[in-house]
């Protein structure tokens, strides 16, 4: 029901700002809280981000401090390093696996999940998938290094495929990124899934009994139904997932990382950390995550107007 | 006789009031309390206990340096982080013995800031940005921009220079007198002296980690331990015919690999900067560095290396020792030695695995190595520095300065005369106690019963133990031997075995000559920066390559390409700077 | 057509069964081999490499450790403390947000979205922050864990995301009865969105059970310490006995080997128990049908 269409003749700019505000006035009232909370604790400090182009100097303050000469100074250093290139890369490839395998998985996993027809096997299955989310990445991670060894349980079971004798699998390039993408997905299936089962849930169960009496089996249920009423749900995560393309965790990676792999193991988290760059380099680390937030942004950008054109549902 | 003295010291002191107050202008340095009052006596004890009293101090009107403890109580707060052995027993620094004990002797209270270490950069940098800082800061500028020479220019740090001068402290004076080869670790070459140090000045304090092997299995094999890389070599390959389950060498890790050079260090080199007679190199371009390469390589296809080398850490090779699957590997001196020895033991009393050092490896049969593990004295950037924020700057001087006091470092390294030790009748200090049914009591536990309770242990980090550590051997003062539990069972007794093997090796890791080792050289902040820049990102690469090269997956031929690579990244600036550095402190 | 159907849907729902079975095996091995491991005698542990499927031996070793420590039980009520208020606070936050966030005609909307979408990005850095909650006076106070991160905005979207699918003709019947906006939240939104709401709960409650970097960065008084820091504490302790090198101890203990473990049960098994209260909500199917008319 489009407001514009009631009135009788044109309205000013100025008069449909007034006629808003006055019909939403709950609406707005409401969202003082919002408002307030935004401005102070986000943009107050927001300041912070000026580090990337200043010399910090502690004394005189983020706002204080000197501009960098040149401006760009802190991102030419990064952009010059020697590893800018491989990290850069690896970061972007690590992230792109793993939303191709990562992303699709806990999306058919609450669909599989929600054809069990038993409820307390369904819901014993699903306390139980999402419990590996609870796992410290370190014990994960100690886990997996055990499990890759050379004579460990992923070896033992590929050489009773294959009858060869296993390698190291951490120290081979090849195995980086699939052992990393897998336990990833391992550790996260379940947990990620949750709100996809709520999506499920809250789907119309109307709609169904309809399509029964129409003929459809579970499978076109599946298809005309529960994936059309995720779609939303589905789309703002992955635009969200878009925006996170250049950020890949620094923990995970470190370590299940050696000097073996570094070609494809070594990203920009971990790179910085290595060559000091952690510790009070701040205006060079601030550089460095206004660099990723910029792709991050762009590639949001770019997947909020697909989304736009080709769906209802969008982030803005 | 005495009360005449008492009465000419008096009469003393007071002239020294009017003429301090009269004076120059009324020393009006500090804000503390009038010294008038404090007693002579106590004064000159205090200043005779220092190892060397300055001149300068006789002709100063002593009555302005407040005697210790205080008249009145100085407040000290400190920053600090929680130093893993005190989680979980202590919350705050100053429920530490030592600490109590300094605070009664000094009349000074603590208030320590007691960061968990992990939060500890973060909190200095929110710290440094707050502007609120506390009187002392302890360490930590390894992480500010410029470093602690910066941080002085910055005005956050106070010079300790006025008060070395002026008086207020005379055991660190003392102490740079006695050993100049420290006190030049210290000073910045503009003179100026930042911190009281964290000093290790006892060689063993500063090994730490060697080789381990196998001795029943060489028993076994009717091997001696070897000691040339040939005899290692030998050795190694033997083991792996008559044991195929056994790993025959498992480093710890691959940076553990060279920074505690096991192998590398019989060519007189590690990875990176050495010392050749005077002259500055650097070990990763060196034509032996090809020998130690192919060396290590034919280890790793014979399967003499780990194959898991590269990601083993101290958990895993803990667990292997302990499972006794392995030969040989990269000890430390309290972890993965005495550990999972310990537990294979706790398991089975009766256990025939028994491990030993084996000594820094050479090329040649009778050379004394001319490099191995060793820390560095000083521990860069550790120490306490005082901020320009701290009130009463000429009291905390000498609190500060108390720390390297004789007294304190006893205190420090026996602990507190009736709780951890007591006096023999011949005048030795003895620590243990013997109980009514003959067991013996270890008095250093009676902190904390399942810890080593010195308070030196207590006390965070190295504070000189300049003194301290040379009590540790042969030292006249400590009542020996230490006495033997005839009740004991088997498990106690095997468990000091293993701890006397554990010293014996820690003393075998520390006997080499440190010739080839690159001296601890004190760099301006230019230079340092500089050489972080460039170091950081060789030493990656090296890392990497010669993972590489061990796994063959680049071909050995290739080493002078690599040569090349490394050069390439500005290696002759950061050696040429090193070996201007050098000059300069082999005098030339 | 009809056997077909059926025996399709049989092969189906047997291999999605043994597929759910293998996929709860392979996630339930790692548990029950922390779990076993918490309860064994920790030299053992140290010694053993690969699969673990009982204790070895028993000992309680390293829970004795952990409920040893003085804060335990205080860092846990902190938790929980900081776990229903920092909850509540969020959750009234978010759903005001995402409820604005939803309606439609609403002028300023995008411009909102905008804002808040900015924030998501770029945000100040440590610093800035800090000294902000120093200047509000929350330092070193439960405040300052709990409200610098009242609203996540990926959470409030994702709820806007679920408000705005819920049919719009079931507000217009609200709104023909005379309900004005708020009543709207209340008696329509709200009824037909347990499963978000029970969702978003959880991560907001998750997200304070595990938190702890605020906690390090702003608070100086033990006794506000939350359980992680606590656990962490814990975990420095067990590992000093690699560290240390001093006089010799005649008393020595591996019990860090298991230590880890037990941390991850305490830490874990309250979340366990929470979970399958709120399951229930999400599980529910929502009968929007039988509320029309």
């Amino acid at each position: 029901m489009s407001k514009k269409a009631r009135t009788s003749g044109q309205r000013t700019h100025w008069q449909m700002v007034a006629h808003d505000l006055k019909v939403n006035r709950t609406i707005y009232l409401l969202a003082i809280p919002m408002l307030v909370y935004y401005i102070l604790f986000k943009y107050v400090p927001m300041y912070g981000v000026t580090l990337a182009f200043k010399e910090y100097k502690f004394l005189d303050g983020i706002l204080g401090s000197p501009w960098a000469t040149p401006w760009y100074k802190y991102f030419k250093q990064f952009v010059t390093g020697r590893w800018f290139v491989i990290t850069v890369k690896n970061t972007f490839l690590l992230s792109l696996l793993d939303f191709i395998f990562g992303f699709p998985a806990p999306i058919i996993f609450a669909l599989l999940l929600n054809e069990i027809r038993s409820t307390p096997f369904r819901r014993t299955v699903q306390t139980i998938t999402y419990m590996p989310h609870f796992i410290s990445v370190v014990v994960v991670c100690g886990m997996i290094v055990q499990f890759c060894a050379t004579k460990g349980l992923f070896n033992s079971i590929i050489s009773f495929f294959t009858g060869r004798e296993g390698k190291n699998l951490l120290m081979q390039t090849s195995w980086f990124r699939p052992v990393y993408i897998g336990s990833g997905i391992w550790k996260g299936i379940g947990w990620n899934s949750i709100l996809y089962i709520a999506a499920i849930h809250g789907i119309d169960q109307s709609q169904y009994e309809a399509a029964k009496i129409d003929g459809a089996g579970r499978f076109a249920q599946a298809l005309f139904i529960t994936i059309p009423c995720m779609a939303p749900t589905i789309i703002i995560k992955l635009i969200f997932r878009m925006g996170d393309m250049m950020s890949i965790g620094f923990e995970k990676v470190f370590l299940l990382q050696n000097d073996a792999t570094l070609q494809v193991s070594e990203v920009i988290s971990t790179y910085t950390y290595k060559t000091g760059l952690k510790g009070m380099k701040y205006s060079l680390s601030t550089a460095i995550n206004l660099f990723d937030t910029i792709i991050n942004l762009a590639l949001l950008l770019t997947a909020n107007a697909l989304a736009r054109k080709f769906s209802e549902t969008s982030l803005f | 006789m005495k009360k005449v003295l008492a009465m000419l010291m008096a009469f003393v002191m007071v002239l020294g009031v009017l003429a301090g107050c009269t004076g120059n202008g009324g020393n009006s340095k500090a804000e503390s309390s009038k010294p008038a009052e404090s007693s002579k006596a106590e004064q000159s004890k205090t200043e005779s206990k220092a190892e060397a009293s300055t001149p300068a101090e006789s002709s100063e009107p002593e009555s302005t340096i407040p005697a210790l403890p205080f008249e009145e109580t100085l407040h000290v707060s400190v920053f600090n982080d929680m130093n893993a052995k005190f989680v979980g027993l202590v919350e705050d620094y100053a429920d530490i013995p030592w600490y109590k004990w300094l605070a009664e002797r000094l009349n000074v209270v603590w208030e320590f800031s007691n960061i968990p270490t992990e939060a500890a950069a973060e909190k200095f940098g929110l710290l440094i940005s707050s502007k609120k800082w506390t009187d002392v800061i302890d360490g930590k500028f390894g992480n500010y921009p410029g470093y602690d020479v910066q941080a002085y220019k910055d005005g956050i740090i106070e010079a300790l220079n006025t008060y070395m001068d002026e008086g207020y402290m005379p055991n660190m004076l003392a102490f740079y007198a006695a050993f100049p080869q420290f006190e030049q670790l210290v000073r910045l070459s503009t003179g100026e002296y930042l911190e009281v140090p964290h000093l290790r000045i006892v060689a063993e304090d500063l090994n730490s980690n060697g080789l381990v092997v196998r001795k029943d299995i060489l028993d076994a094999l009717g091997l001696p331990v070897p000691t040339t890389i040939d005899e290692w070599d030998a050795t190694l390959r033997a083991v792996k015919a008559a044991y195929p389950d056994i790993i025959p060498f498992s480093p710890r890790d691959a940076k553990w690999m060279n920074s505690n050079v096991p192998f590398i260090a019989a060519w007189g080199m590690t990875y990176f900067e050495y010392n050749d007679g005077g002259t500055a190199k650097y070990g990763a371009v060196q034509d032996e560095f090809k020998d130690y390469l192919t060396l290590m390589h034919s280890w790793y296809e014979d399967g003499i290396l780990d194959p898991d080398w590269l990601t083993s850490d101290t958990k895993i090779i803990t667990a292997k020792v302990a499972a006794g699957q392995v030969f040989s590997y990269v000890g430390a001196a309290g972890g993965n030695l005495r550990n999972p020895w310990n537990a294979i033991v706790t398991e089975d009393v009766n256990s025939p695995v028994e491990y030993e050092g084996a000594p820094v490896p050479t090329l040649n049969k009778g050379e004394t190595p001319k490099m191995g593990h060793r820390d560095n004295v000083h521990t860069l950037y550790g120490g306490w520095y005082m901020t320009t924020q701290a009130p009463d700057k000429y009291r905390l001087a000498q609190v500060m300065d108390f720390l390297y006091s004789e007294e304190a470092n006893r205190t420090m390294y026996f602990g507190i005369e009736g709780e951890n030790y007591h006096v023999d009748p011949d005048g030795r200090i003895n620590h243990y106690e013997i109980g009514a049914d003959g067991a013996v009591v270890d008095l250093r536990t009676s902190w904390e019963p399942s810890r080593t309770a010195t308070p030196s242990a207590y006390a965070q980090g190295y504070f000189v133990l300049a003194t301290a550590s040379i009590y540790k051997d042969n030292n006249p003062e400590i009542a020996t031997p230490e006495p033997v539990d005839e009740n004991a069972d088997e498990l106690t007794k095997k468990l000091r075995h293993i701890e006397e093997v554990r010293q014996t090796a820690l003393k075998l890791w520390a006997s080499f000559d440190p010739v080839n080792r690159m001296p601890e050289l004190v760099y301006t902040t230019e230079q340092l920066e500089t050489r972080t820049e460039i170091y950081s990102e060789i030493e990656n690469y090296v890392y990497e390559q010669v993972a590489r090269f061990i796994m063959g997956d680049r071909d050995l031929n290739d080493f002078d390409n690599f040569r090349t690579e490394v050069y390439n990244m500005d290696l002759e600036t950061a050696l040429s700077i090193a070996q201007e550095v050098l000059d300069q402190y082999n005098g030339k | 057509m009809a056997i077909k159907r059926t025996r399709g849907e049989k092969i189906f729902t047997v291999i999605n069964t043994i597929f759910m079975l293998f996929l709860s095996f392979i996630m339930l091995y790692p548990l029950w081999h922390v779990l076993v491991a918490s309860f064994s005698i920790p030299t053992r542990i140290m010694a053993h490499q690969g699969a673990l499927l009982w204790p070895l031996g028993y000992s309680l070793e390293a829970y004795e450790a952990v409920f040893g420590h003085p804060m335990l039980f205080r860092s846990y009520m902190n938790t929980i403390i900081y776990v229903v208020l920092g909850s509540a606070i969020n959750m009234f936050m978010t759903i005001l947000g995402a409820y604005v966030l939803s309606r439609r005609n609403l002028y300023f909307k995008k411009y909102i979205m905008i804002i808040i979408t900015i924030t998501m990005f770029f945000s100040g850095g440590m610093i800035p922050n800090y000294l902000l909650v120093d200047a509000l006076g929350l330092r070193d106070t439960m405040w300052a864990l709990l409200l610098p991160g009242a609203i996540g905005t990926y959470n409030m979207i994702m709820m806007r995301t679920y408000f705005q699918q819920i049919p719009y003709d079931l507000e217009e019947s609200a709104k023909i009865d005379g309900a004005g906006d708020l009543r709207i939240l209340v008696q329509v939104i709200l009824p037909l969105s347990a499963p978000i709401l029970a969702v978003i709960g959880l991560y907001y409650g998750v997200g304070h059970w595990n938190s702890w970097f605020s906690a390090m960065i702003y608070l100086t008084d033990r006794t506000k310490f939350p359980i992680q820091l606590i656990l962490r504490e814990i975990l420095i302790m067990g590992q000093f006995s690699e560290l240390e090198d001093t006089a010799a101890s005649t008393t020595w203990s591996a019990v860090e080997e298991t230590l880890k473990y037990a941390i991850i049960i305490v830490a874990t098994v309250p979340i366990l128990c929470v979970y399958p209260f709120l399951q229930k909500y999400f599980d529910k199917g929502v009968l929007v049908g039988a509320l029309k008319g």
